[in-house]
C-alpha cells in the first residue's frame, strides 16, 4: 500500500513532504502517482516549482482539503451554465488573505497552480489578477504591473476607435 | 506593497493564462483597458479562439457548431454581429433596455483595425442561418440538385418531362435548423431569402420549412412541413392564398415565434401569414432534434434555379420596420425588458438562467396562473410560447431592482457553484409574489 506522504523536490533542491492528500489535488502529481504504482516511492522532482511557492501551494490546499472535488460537468447545459456563471468574485475570506501578496509571488503561484494543474488555486489566481485589472485605465494597468509601453499613439488611436476604448488613455 | 518591484513578472505568463484572465472581465471592461496596454495583450485580445470565441459562447451562447456562420465570419466579427443585433433590438422600446448589459460599448465595429470584416453586411441583424446540403433521391444514384457557388444555389438536375409523382422532387436543406433572431435575449423570429434565379420549365418551385432529412416532395406536402409554392401561388397546409411567382423574384419565409406565424414575402413586402399556430418547434418543450424545422425548398422542373440568403447579404424585406409594427401592437404596459432571460439555441426557452437560482421562497403559483399574470402585466398574449423558467424571470423582473438582485447572485453563486443544478432543479416553484401594486412606482423609474 503506498506510503501517506509524498516527498518531493523542487527546483531549488529542497525534498519536501506532502500528504498524500494534498498531493493528489494536484492532477499532475496525481497522475505520476498512478503511473508509478508499485515502483519504489522516490521524491518526485517538480523543476519548475520552488520550495517557496510550493510551501504556499501547500497552505492553500491544506485550506481548501476538505472541498468538494469538482464535478466532472457531464451536461452541455452545464459547459453553458458555467460560462454565464463566470465571475471574478472571490467569496473565501480565507482566499482574500491568500491572494494579498506581492505580484510576484501571485504569478509564482500561477504558474505552479498551471503546471502542477491544481484547478481551484488556478482559478483564484486568475479571477484576483482580474481584479487587479477591473476599473483600470491602460495607464494605470501599465504602471500596476510594471509593463512597457511599446504601442505608437498611432496604435493607440486605432484602438481607440476600434474598440472604444477609454479615452483618457493619454 | 512595492508597486515598482517584481511586478514585470506578469509578462511571464503564456498567452492561454492571460486570456482566461481576461475571460473573467465582462467585454466591455476588457475592451476599454486591455488592448491598449501593450502589443502582447493587444494580441491576445484579438485572438480569435482565446479571446473571441470564448465570449461569443460566453455572452451570446453560440456553441462553435454553428457552421453556416462559422464559414462567413471570424469570431470576432460574430461578437460584433451579435452585439449589434443586441443593440439594435434593444432600441425597440417594448422595455427599456437598462438592464441590458450597460457596460457593453463595442462601438463602431467597422473601425477594427486588425480583424478582417465583411463590410458590405455590417448593417444586416442577421445571420447566417447554415448551409444548404442537397438531399438526394433515395433510389438513383444521381442527385436531383446540383449545389453550388458556396452552397448557396441550387439547381435542379432532373431530366426532361419528369414525372408529377413525388419523387422526382428535389429538395434542398439548410443544414442548420431555423435559429432566431433575438429580441434582446427572447428568441423572436426567423428570417431567410430566396431569390428565383430562374423559374424553369413549369416554375414547381416551393418553398418552406420541414423537418431535417425531408424528402420526395415539396415543402407542405409532407406532415409537419410548410410551404408556399410556385407554380399555384398556393400556400399548403392552407389553401388558396398567395399570387404567382416569376423569375428573379425574391421570395423570403419569416418565422415569428412569438405570435406563433409563418409569413411569407415577395419583392420585399410582406405578402401576409400564411399560418398561425406554429408547433413550438424552437421551444425548450420540443427538446429532440425531429421537431426542429429547417429551410426547404423543393424544385421539380428542368432548369429551376434558386439562392438562398440567410442573411449573409441584406434582405429586401425590411425587418426592422416589421418588429417594429409588431412590437407596437404589443401593448407597452410594462416599460421593462425582461431581464436575464437567456435563449440556448439547443434547449430552447427553458434553459436558463444561473441568475434564477435564487429562486429560494416557495410559492403555489401554477405555471397556468403564471402565464395569464405575465399576460395582463405585459399586455401580450403570447406567452404560452414561453418556457417555466422564462415565465418565472419576466415576473420576478417586475418586483425585483435588478442591481441588488445581481449582488445576490453573485454572493450565492460563488458560494454555491457545486450544487447549482441541484438546488435549481428543485425549486421548480415561484417564490412568494412579493410585488403588489406598490411596486408600480418602481417601474417608473
Amino acid at each position: 500500500m503506498a506510503s501517506e506522504s509524498i516527498s518531493v523536490t523542487t527546483s531549488d533542491d529542497q525534498t519536501i513532504q506532502l500528504s498524500r492528500k494534498h498531493a493528489q489535488m494536484s492532477q499532475t502529481i496525481n497522475s505520476m502517482l498512478e503511473d508509478s504504482v508499485g515502483a519504489d516511492q522516490e521524491a518526485i522532482p517538480l523543476p519548475n516549482v520552488s520550495s517557496e511557492v510550493l510551501k504556499k501551494v501547500i497552505d492553500w490546499c491544506t485550506h481548501h482539503e476538505n472541498d468538494p472535488a469538482p464535478v466532472e460537468k457531464v451536461k452541455k447545459l452545464n459547459k453553458k451554465r458555467e460560462y454565464k456563471a463566470k465571475n471574478s468574485t472571490i467569496s473565501d475570506e480565507w482566499d482574500k488573505n491568500f491572494v494579498n501578496a506581492e505580484l510576484r509571488v501571485i504569478v509564482d503561484i500561477l504558474l505552479a497552480a498551471n503546471y502542477l494543474d491544481v484547478k481551484g488555486l488556478f482559478e483564484l489566481m486568475c479571477k484576483h489578477i482580474a481584479n487587479e485589472l477591473k476599473g483600470k485605465t491602460p495607464d494605470q494597468i501599465r504602471e500596476r504591473f510594471g509593463i512597457q509601453d511599446d504601442l505608437t499613439e498611432e496604435d493607440k488611436a486605432a484602438m481607440r476607435k476600434a474598440w472604444g476604448a477609454t479615452k483618457n488613455d493619454s | 506593497m512595492d508597486l515598482q518591484q517584481g511586478y514585470g513578472d506578469i509578462e511571464q505568463l503564456p498567452f492561454e493564462i492571460m486570456a482566461h484572465i481576461f475571460s473573467f472581465l465582462k467585454t466591455g471592461e476588457f475592451l476599454k483597458s486591455t488592448p491598449c496596454v501593450c502589443k502582447r495583450w493587444r494580441e491576445i485580445a484579438s485572438d480569435e479562439i482565446l479571446t473571441w470565441r470564448e465570449r461569443c459562447m460566453r455572452d451570446f451562447l453560440l456553441s462553435g457548431g454553428d457552421k453556416g456562420e462559422r464559414l462567413v465570419h471570424s469570431w470576432s466579427d460574430l461578437y460584433r454581429r451579435r452585439q449589434q443585433q443586441a443593440n439594435y433590438l434593444k432600441t425597440f422600446q417594448l422595455w427599456t433596455a437598462s438592464s441590458w448589459e450597460p457596460e457593453m460599448n463595442v462601438a463602431e465595429p467597422a473601425q477594427a483595425t486588425h480583424t478582417s470584416i465583411d463590410s458590405n453586411d455590417e448593417t444586416s441583424p442577421m445571420h447566417v442561418d447554415g448551409e444548404v446540403s442537397p438531399e438526394r433521391r433515395s433510389n438513383s444514384d444521381s442527385s436531383l440538385i446540383h449545389v453550388y457557388d458556396n452552397d448557396l444555389v441550387a439547381e435542379y438536375k432532373g431530366w426532361d418531362q419528369q414525372g408529377t409523382d413525388s419523387t422526382s422532387v428535389g429538395v434542398a436543406q439548410s443544414l442548420q435548423p431555423v435559429s432566431l433572431l433575438p429580441y434582446g435575449d427572447l428568441p423572436f423570429l426567423g428570417y431567410a431569402e430566396v431569390t428565383i434565379q430562374n423559374a424553369g420549365a413549369k416554375g414547381f418551385i416551393g418553398i418552406g420549412l420541414a423537418p431535417s432529412g425531408y424528402k420526395n416532395a415539396e415543402p407542405g406536402w409532407r406532415a409537419r412541413s410548410y410551404g408556399y409554392h410556385g407554380d399555384d401561388g398556393r400556400v399548403y397546409q392552407a389553401s388558396g392564398w398567395g399570387s404567382r411567382w416569376g423569375p428573379k423574384f425574391t421570395t423570403g419565409c419569416l418565422v415569428n415565434l412569438l405570435s406563433r406565424e409563418i409569413l411569407f414575402t415577395k419583392n420585399g413586402t410582406l405578402l401576409g401569414v400564411a399560418f398561425v399556430d406554429v408547433p413550438q418547434f424552437c421551444n425548450g418543450r420540443r427538446k429532440s432534434k425531429r421537431d426542429e424545422l429547417h429551410w426547404t425548398i423543393g424544385l421539380h422542373s428542368v432548369g429551376e434555379t434558386v439562392r438562398f440568403n440567410f442573411g449573409a447579404e441584406p434582405f429586401l424585406f425590411d425587418l426592422e420596420a416589421y418588429m417594429r409594427d409588431f412590437f407596437s401592437e404589443c401593448s407597452t404596459v410594462h416599460q421593462r425588458r425582461p431581464e436575464g432571460v437567456v435563449y440556448d439555441e439547443q434547449n430552447g426557452f427553458d434553459t436558463l438562467m444561473d441568475r434564477h437560482r435564487i429562486f429560494q421562497d416557495q410559492s403555489d403559483i401554477t405555471e397556468d396562473e403564471m402565464r395569464t399574470l405575465i399576460d395582463q402585466q405585459f399586455g401580450v398574449t403570447w406567452s404560452d410560447v414561453l418556457g417555466i423558467n422564462v415565465l418565472k424571470n419576466m415576473l420576478r423582473s417586475m418586483w425585483t431592482d435588478v442591481e441588488d438582485l445581481e449582488e445576490d447572485v453573485n454572493l450565492l453563486m460563488s458560494e454555491s457553484e457545486d450544487d447549482e443544478n441541484e438546488q435549481w432543479n428543485t425549486s421548480d416553484e415561484l417564490p412568494a409574489m412579493r410585488w403588489n401594486t406598490n411596486d408600480d412606482e418602481e417601474f417608473q423609474n
